[in-house]
């Protein structure tokens, strides 16, 4: 089957998986009829495959604020995390 | 009764010793100007009262537009005007109101200008609880008035957060504890850390102006305002009030970990979520990736299972459709249908086989038409998507063996025109040199002599050309 349903714009990860949520309980619904049944499930496959692309998406990446710019946040990556962190330090 | 000013006898000169006027006669030699008696009076209120506690109720507390307050201190029977310079006003942490019971400290003073006595006071604390406790339940109770603290104001963590921020001190343990569980959790998080001082007297402007850039430029999912290092009882950074409205006006939803099991912070009861530690928040802020894929999969695994179910009840209307009263005969129809179309096509492969090339190839194509014939009789079988709709099924599988069986009409027509033992039966004839192939359609190839064999309708005959006439029939 060509999953190439296709999915609004801007759909977000947690509208994704809740409409498949949505879906997987409307195929359970024996009076939807063939026609309608495999758009959903198109659909479906369409969104499962879209959350799995959103998880993998997101890069690791660990950043420190340097200053607020107009355009935003200046960052550089966090140098070596726990290398100096215990100096004089009580924990919260 | 009469009173009689006196000029003093001599005039006052340099000396700081009271010197009453009303003394003898002469009262002009000790007059002193108004200046200097309020100057003398002040001098001796001072030294006879230094800094004294004074116990009292605030009546109607005013900050003037210079900064500077004015209110009465009183009790049941005496009433005391007092002034604070706003110097010493701006180093109050609670609000002033009227009838608050306080402690004020300070000492009198007679204001030159119109002789008015005040209590000049330096500083004040609330009766009861102290004065920093009367702050925060000052503010709790205003911001919760404001709104601040409703439910309702709580916004949702999103599910998925593309990015992180942290809001704490830059070496304390909470990023740490942060990045740990984050990288177990879901190792490709992406964090952004706002380096803050969690305490002393930057740490309010510092954090609230964080949580504000991350809210003004969308630069995180989801911020955690947390406390790593730093005292164990210095909250009060999370208790300031620009830190709380920055928290609560923050358009990006916040989970404070100030990491203080006792006491709630302002901060807390402000953030969409509060978490006990910054290890907590870091659980709270995003499942586990290993969640996340479990669940997408299993939805995955439902969808094909569910989708398979209705596959499995589609194909079972279709066969019921298909002995549907409706529609019987129809299957018998069609399969007798093929098998006439197969048989006809074997019959035409035979007498193809006696034709010139080009009958031959042309037959061949009608031959492949009839072949496919009874994989299409089973076409309606494909209807089955349209299974819930009984009616339009049927009418539709009824037009498609309509269609074929004008097709499988037309074919058996032509193939009856073409049949050459048709055309023999009209009292047509082929004639065959002896020995050759191919018929004899041109009268130059023989000469007379020649053996010829004619097929007719029924049997065949041998003959001898005795004459040859290029004429034609025509």
């Amino acid at each position: 089957m060509t999953a190439k349903a296709k999915l609004p714009k801007g759909l977000t990860f947690e509208k994704a998986l809740e409409r498949l949520e949505k879906i997987v309980a409307e195929l359970e619904d024996p009076e939807r009829g063939l026609e309608a049944s495999l758009e959903l499930f198109e659909e479906g496959v369409a969104l499962s495959r879209f959350c799995r692309g959103k998880l993998e998406e997101i890069q690791k990446r660990v950043d420190v604020v340097l200053k607020e710019t107009p355009e935003g946040l200046e960052t550089e990556p966090l140098d070596a995390p726990g290398a100096d962190d215990e100096a004089g330090e009580d924990e919260a | 009764m009469s009173f009689r000013y006196r000029v003093p006898r001599r005039p006052l000169a340099g000396s700081t010793e009271p010197n009453l006027p009303f003394g003898d006669g002469s009262p002009g030699a000790s007059a002193v100007t108004v200046s200097l008696f309020v100057a003398k009076l002040n001098g001796v209120l001072r030294a006879s009262l230094p800094d004294t506690w004074v116990k009292g109720e605030i009546g109607d507390w005013r900050i003037w537009s210079s900064g500077h307050a004015y209110f009465t201190l009183k009790d049941a029977s005496a009433a005391l005007p007092a002034v604070m310079w706003s110097s010493d006003v701006a180093r109050v942490p609670f609000r002033p109101e009227e009838g608050m019971e306080i402690l004020a400290r300070g000492r009198p003073d007679v204001y030159a200008r119109s002789g008015k006595l005040s209590f000049v006071v330096s500083e004040i604390q609330p009766v009861g609880a102290g004065a920093l406790q009367l702050a925060f339940e000052q503010l709790k109770a205003r911001l919760a008035a404001e709104g601040l603290f409703d439910p309702s104001r709580k916004r949702k963590l999103p599910l998925l957060p593309r990015r992180i921020g942290v809001v704490t001190s830059r070496h304390g343990a909470a990023v740490r504890d942060v990045l740990k569980v984050l990288s177990a959790r879901f190792p490709n998080a992406h964090v952004t850390v706002w380096p803050v001082a969690v305490q002393g007297p930057s740490a309010p402007d510092e954090i609230a102006r964080a949580v504000e850039a991350f809210s003004r430029h969308a630069a995180a999912d989801v911020v955690i305002v947390a406390r790593g290092g730093g005292s164990r009882d210095d909250l009060s950074a999370f208790n300031d009030e620009r830190v709380v409205r920055a928290v609560a006006a923050s358009r990006i939803p916040t989970i404070s970990a100030v990491g203080h099991e006792i006491d709630v912070t302002l901060t807390d009861l402000a953030a969409d979520l509060r978490a006990a530690t910054p290890s907590q928040a870091a659980e709270l802020v995003v499942a586990r990736r290993d969640d996340f894929e479990g669940r997408i999969e299993g939805l995955g695994r439902e969808l094909t299972r569910t989708l398979k179910g209705r596959l499995l009840a589609a194909h079972a209307d279709a066969a019921r459709l298909l002995n549907a009263p409706a529609l019987a005969g129809f299957p018998a129809r069609a399969a007798s249908l093929s098998a006439r179309a197969s048989s006809a096509a074997r019959e035409l492969l035979s007498a193809v086989r006696r034709l010139p090339a080009a009958y031959r190839e042309r037959l061949l194509r009608a031959e492949g038409a009839v072949a496919a014939w009874p994989s299409r009789a089973a076409l309606p079988l494909g209807l089955a998507r349209t299974a819930a709709a009984e009616r339009a099924a049927s009418e539709r599988l009824e037009r498609r063996l309509g269609a074929s069986r004008e097709r499988l009409g037309a074919l058996a027509a032509s193939l009856s025109a073409l049949d050459p033992l048709r055309v023999l039966a009209r009292g047509y004839s082929v004639a065959y040199v002896e020995g050759a192939k191919a018929p004899l359609v041109d009268a130059e190839g023989v000469a007379p002599g020649d053996a010829l064999r004619i097929v007719l309708a029924r049997g065949t005959v041998r003959a001898r050309v005795t004459d040859i006439s290029k004429d034609g029939v025509r």
